[in-house]
């Protein structure tokens, strides 16, 4: 009794403790949620142990499900006291002290985007806490319940939370680990049921196998495999995404935007950006009916702030009157004597799109609405004034002015100064000295404004590279640092809302007003003047203001996402220009020639440019390929392992007694899904396997088969038969041993193999059932009540 | 032995079952019941066995009226001597026939069946040893025919091996015909072996290996009887004893000197059918004990351990 006890405290501990470090180790992906992890992680650590600890020894003694998850929380909830408060009684103050600790943590996690700072708020409460009842979630379905594959559900839930809240990359070693310990959960668990049902009926029976460890078990072979498959499988888990495009996607996207539905909403613009350029689908938002030939640049919204953490739409006081009901005031700072010719278009918002800005090509001159829509007069973007009206369904009408700009007239364009509000040019005033220094550095050749803008147009979409994956998202001062800085860790990578930002802030800190606009880049034509724009051309850009020629468009990101510059930054620019500049022109005739693609196919290149931007930017695709490769052997691996496995176990087997031969001889019947009767004697066994050889010669489907078609292989079996008889049954010494033993052996299994079907054959050599589901010797037959006989006495010995 | 078997099946034709059971009973020193219907040659098959073996052989015809003195031996007056002297009765052979077992009264059955156990035979407190080898073959009809005495279980729990002859099939009758009309064909067969001989054999049988697994798997066999809810009775341990001993001689008989888990379930059904009971529910279904001995056997695992 104490050595079966002593093994299932082993066993218990065992997968207590497995259970309770895989739960911490999936607990490690919530380090980005503040910025001293440690504070939360060590405690949990210290929770995960006494967790697991409380339950092995619960349960070894034999208490309740429900009383050791009662021990569990009680004294959890003590420790988790005893960390947030310094003491394990939360009674009379403490529990008013705990309270507050809690209650601030809630609000720290409300104000606080991740990663928390610690200095300003302490969540680590709350982490602890939440991390105290997923380890007694687990460990209470691992090992209470014994459901270990239920227990991966809180393991997943655990792991998904930062992929939800959290804008980062998962670590893989983090997968990894927690992989390896749910595979390992599985087997400790499994395992110690296997023992479970290996014991002997009799207490004190002679039978070692009760007093062994609890890991039921017992072969090296069975362990190795399991090993074997666990490891692959995660390693397998982890190599294969890397080629597969949607590593990315994000499980829950709880808290951004409408979960679940495909419904795509534009409410904070330049957030929202980055997450539906992420979007693995497509969706299509909107269409558009006009005379233009490629309509682009379509904007949704003006951002005019920067504050030292983002660019946003700033605070609008938009007056009631501002109704997008006809014509719309006159263009601002637009000299009169500038060429233009107006477009008319027809909008219409697909039910996919919601939306509180009311999307335009700027610049604008007259747009008709239904609904309450307001514009502001300095942006020109067209914000819902009624909180309930969204942009779903919705059909507009306007008409845009084509300005026909000239570099000349841009170029030589006075000082804007006092034309625009001052706030165009507002910048935080702990700016990186980086960013002025880039500024000064880049532009250092250009003596008009117009021409700082274009050389920092031009900087960008040379110096830099455009890629949507391994790119935090933001724009704020840091953010931005780190995307100029040459040697930083995203070093000169981004996409368009990073070369948006950065332009106008170095155009900003260069005294040039700007501003960046969200919306569509360029358009898919599906039908004759019909365009439709999708999720993935969402876009951002930067507009600064140049004197008479008002608000100027720029396009820094780089040629794999924007194929064309503006026609004006071109012209009678003799900066590094990679193609020779057309003539001048109109702007709708130029654009899409500079692309050097026919204007009829435009639509081949946004969503190609969009998907593969990553991989073009990085060159030929090495890393994928490896992943790819690596992949691909593993899985080779993976098919070939059972056979292989199975080919050395049987020469391994051959060359040995013959007991061994004879295993291999069940093995192979059992491989080759014959019956094998359990517990039968040799020579019944023997005798049943006789009407399954088959003869090699015989190759038809349904070989038949029999004492009569291997009449040899028929020999060998009655040698063997002889032989494990001899060594299971005769006095000692009385087994001998023969040279051609394991040719026998090989011929019968070979006979075997050939009366079997093709199919069963094939199952047999590349699955093989005894590799899946191993056969336990069990060498003790059920113990009758002997003892009453006297049967230990020898009764039997006295015969002679 | 092979010529003692084939003498034998001289005479009873088709039936090397039966003819080998008898040859094991006989190396095993155990005691064979033969129970059929008249005339399918049970007498044959006991003449025959004792006719091939060079020993003395008496024949008891048990009647209604037969007195346990008849069978041990009585002690009569000498007048000349003036003294008390010993006549043996039947059992004083190596080989007994006790022919229609079951028409005796109860006591002068239980005057051989102890005879039987106990190798000697005690008159008047002088106790006589029989010889060696000292082997009954009792033959009786099935018990529902008339004018029988039921053989008590403890009684038939003595013999070692019980069997029945069955009718012979259609060939082995025609051979018959062709044999046993001429004149009796026991007159042809001659003794191929004797008595020391015999004793020799025996003394083989005794030395014959049972392994600890095939010891094993004989317990859980007769125990496995003991558990079931389909017998009232189980074997006894005195059952356990004689399937060894059977196995052990049947393995010689097979000319090896170890035993198999096959001997053993070879021998089962006939070693230890005639010592169960079925229970009530059984024999409501119409389920032989032979049937529920099958099944156990085939239910009991047969160990695959190595010895040791």
């Amino acid at each position: 009794m104490t050595s079966r006890s002593r093994s299932s405290l082993g066993a218990g501990v065992a997968l207590s403790t497995a259970a309770a470090l895989t739960t911490w180790i999936c607990i490690l992906s919530w380090r980005g949620f503040t910025d001293a992890p440690s504070l939360f992680l060590s405690p949990l650590l210290g929770l995960a142990l006494l967790v697991a600890g409380i339950g092995a020894v619960g349960r070894w003694s034999r208490l309740g499900v429900a009383s050791v998850l009662l021990l569990q929380l009680l004294t959890g909830a003590m420790a988790l006291s005893w960390v947030v408060v310094g003491s394990p009684l939360p009674v009379g103050s403490t529990w008013d002290a705990l309270l507050v600790a809690f209650a601030q943590a809630r609000d720290g996690a409300v104000v606080y985007a991740s990663p928390v700072p610690t200095a300003e708020a302490a969540v680590e409460p709350l982490l602890v806490g939440g991390g105290l009842l997923c380890l007694v979630l687990v460990d209470l379905l691992a090992c209470g319940l014994r459901r270990v594959p239920l227990a991966g559900l809180p393991l997943l839930a655990v792991y998904s939370v930062p992929v939800s809240l959290l804008a980062t990359d998962l670590t893989w070693w983090v997968f990894a680990l927690s992989a390896l310990g749910f595979v390992a959960m599985l087997y400790l668990q499994e395992s110690e049921q296997v023992a479970r049902w290996g014991r002997s009926l009799g207490e004190d029976g002679p039978d070692p196998l009760a007093a062994t460890s609890g890991l039921g078990v017992h072969t090296a072979t069975v362990r190795l495999n399991a090993l074997a498959v666990g490891g692959v499988a995660t390693a397998l888990a982890v190599v294969v995404p890397l080629a597969v495009p949607t590593l990315d996607v994000q499980l829950f996207d709880v808290g951004r935007g409408p979960g679940g539905d495909t419904k795509i909403s534009v409410d904070n613009p330049m957030t929202d950006l980055v997450r539906d350029l992420n979007r693995p689908d497509d969706t299509p938002l909107l269409a558009v009916r006009t005379d233009q030939v490629e309509p682009e640049y379509l904007r949704i919204s003006v951002l005019n702030r920067f504050s030292q953490n983002e660019w946003s739409p700033g605070d609008r006081e938009i007056p009631l009157e501002n109704r997008p009901d006809g014509d719309m005031p006159t263009l601002t700072g637009v000299s009169q004597s500038v060429p233009r010719r107006t477009l008319d278009y027809r909008l219409e918002a697909y039910e996919t799109f919601s939306s509180r800005w009311l999307p335009t090509f700027a610049p604008v001159s007259r747009v008709e609405a239904a609904g309450d829509w307001r514009y502001d007069e300095s942006t020109m973007d067209f914000l819902a004034g009624d909180p309930d009206l969204d942009l779903t369904g919705a059909t507009w009408s306007m008409t845009a002015v084509d300005l026909d700009l000239s570099a000349q007239e841009l170029a030589d364009a006075p000082s804007s100064v006092g034309m625009v509000s001052a706030s165009y040019t507002d910048l935080p005033s702990d700016m990186p000295p980086l960013i002025r220094q880039l500024a000064n550095q880049v532009t250092a050749g250009a003596p008009t404004r117009f021409q700082k803008a274009v050389a920092l147009q031009d900087w960008f979409r040379e110096e830099f590279d455009y890629s949507l994956r391994n790119v935090p998202p933001g724009n704020g001062t840091d953010e931005l640092e780190e995307f100029l800085s040459p040697d930083g860790d995203y070093a000169r990578t981004g996409y368009c809302e990073q070369f948006a930002s950065a332009m106008a802030v170095m155009a900003r800190q260069l005294g040039i007003p700007a501003r960046v606009a969200v919306g569509f880049l360029r358009p898919q034509r599906i039908a004759e003047g019909v365009y439709e724009y999708s999720s993935d051309d969402l876009h951002a850009w930067p507009e600064l203001f140049i004197a008479g020629s008002g608000w100027v468009r720029f396009e820094p990101t780089p040629p794999a996402r924007a194929g064309a510059v503006p026609a004006y930054t071109r012209e009678a620019v003799d900066l590094e220009q990679p193609e020779p500049s057309g003539p001048s022109g109109r702007a709708e005739d130029q654009l899409p020639d500079r692309n050097g693609e026919p204007t009829a196919a435009p639509d081949e290149l946004d969503p190609e440019a969009d998907d593969e931007a990553g991989a073009v930017d990085a060159g030929f695709p090495w890393g994928t390929l490896l992943g790819v490769l690596l992949g691909a052997l593993a899985l080779v691996a993976l098919v070939l392992a059972p056979r292989a496995v199975r080919r050395r176990r049987r020469e391994h087997r051959l060359a040995a007694g013959p007991e061994a031969i004879w295993d291999e001889l069940r093995d192979t019947a059992r491989d080759l899904g014959l019956p094998y009767p359990d517990h039968r004697s040799p020579r019944e066994t023997g005798a049943g396997l006789v009407g399954h050889l088959g003869s090699p010669l015989d190759d038809r489907p349904r070989p038949s088969h029999g004492a009569g078609q291997a009449p040899e292989a028929v020999d060998s079996l009655h040698r063997l038969v002889g032989d494990v008889e001899r060594l299971r049954y005769a006095p000692v010494g009385a087994d001998e041993s023969r040279p051609d033993r394991q040719e026998d052996g090989r011929r019968v299994a070979q006979a075997l193999h050939d009366g079997a079907t093709p199919q069963a054959r094939r199952r047999a050599t590349w699955l093989p059932r005894t590799l899946l589901r191993p056969t336990r010797r069990t060498d003790v037959v059920a113990g009758p009540e002997t003892e009453s006989l006297g049967y230990r006495d020898g009764v039997v010995d006295l015969v002679r | 032995m092979e010529r003692v078997r084939t003498n034998v099946e001289r005479v009873i034709e088709g039936k090397p079952e039966v003819v080998s059971s008898a040859l094991v009973v006989l190396l095993a020193e155990g005691h064979l019941l033969i129970e059929d219907v008249p005339g399918v040659g049970k007498t044959m098959l006991s003449k025959a066995l004792a006719r091939s073996i060079d020993s003395t052989v008496r024949r008891i015809q048990f009647t209604p009226d037969l007195l346990p003195s008849d069978v041990t031996g009585v002690s009569v007056f000498n007048q000349d001597t003036r003294q008390f002297e010993f006549r043996p009765g039947g059992v004083f052979a190596n080989i007994v026939v006790g022919d229609e077992i079951n028409r005796a009264s109860p006591k002068t059955q239980s005057a051989l069946l102890e005879c039987m156990e106990e190798r000697q035979v005690t008159v008047d407190n002088a106790t006589y040893q029989l010889e060696t080898p000292f082997m009954v073959i009792a033959t009786q009809n099935p018990v529902e025919m008339e004018g029988t005495y039921t053989l008590p279980e403890a009684q038939r729990d003595r013999f070692m091996v019980r069997t029945s002859m069955g009718y012979p099939v259609e060939a082995a009758e025609l051979a018959m015909i062709a044999g046993h009309t001429e004149g009796n064909p026991l007159d042809d067969l001659e003794h191929v072996t004797d008595a020391a001989e015999i004793r020799k054999l025996t003394a083989i049988v005794g030395q014959v290996f049972v392994a600890e697994a095939v010891q094993r798997y004989t317990v859980a066999l007769t125990s496995a009887t003991r558990r079931t809810d389909e017998l009232v009775l189980g074997a006894s341990p005195r059952a356990t004893l004689h399937l060894v001993r059977a196995a052990k001689a049947y393995a010689a008989l097979q000319g090896r000197d170890y035993v198999l888990p096959d001997d053993v379930r070879t021998l089962a059904p006939r070693v230890l059918t005639h010592r169960l009971l079925p229970s009530v529910e059984a024999s409501m279904n119409e389920r032989s004990t032979d049937e529920i001995l099958q099944r156990l056997v085939a239910t009991v695992p047969v160990p695959d351990g190595t010895r040791g």
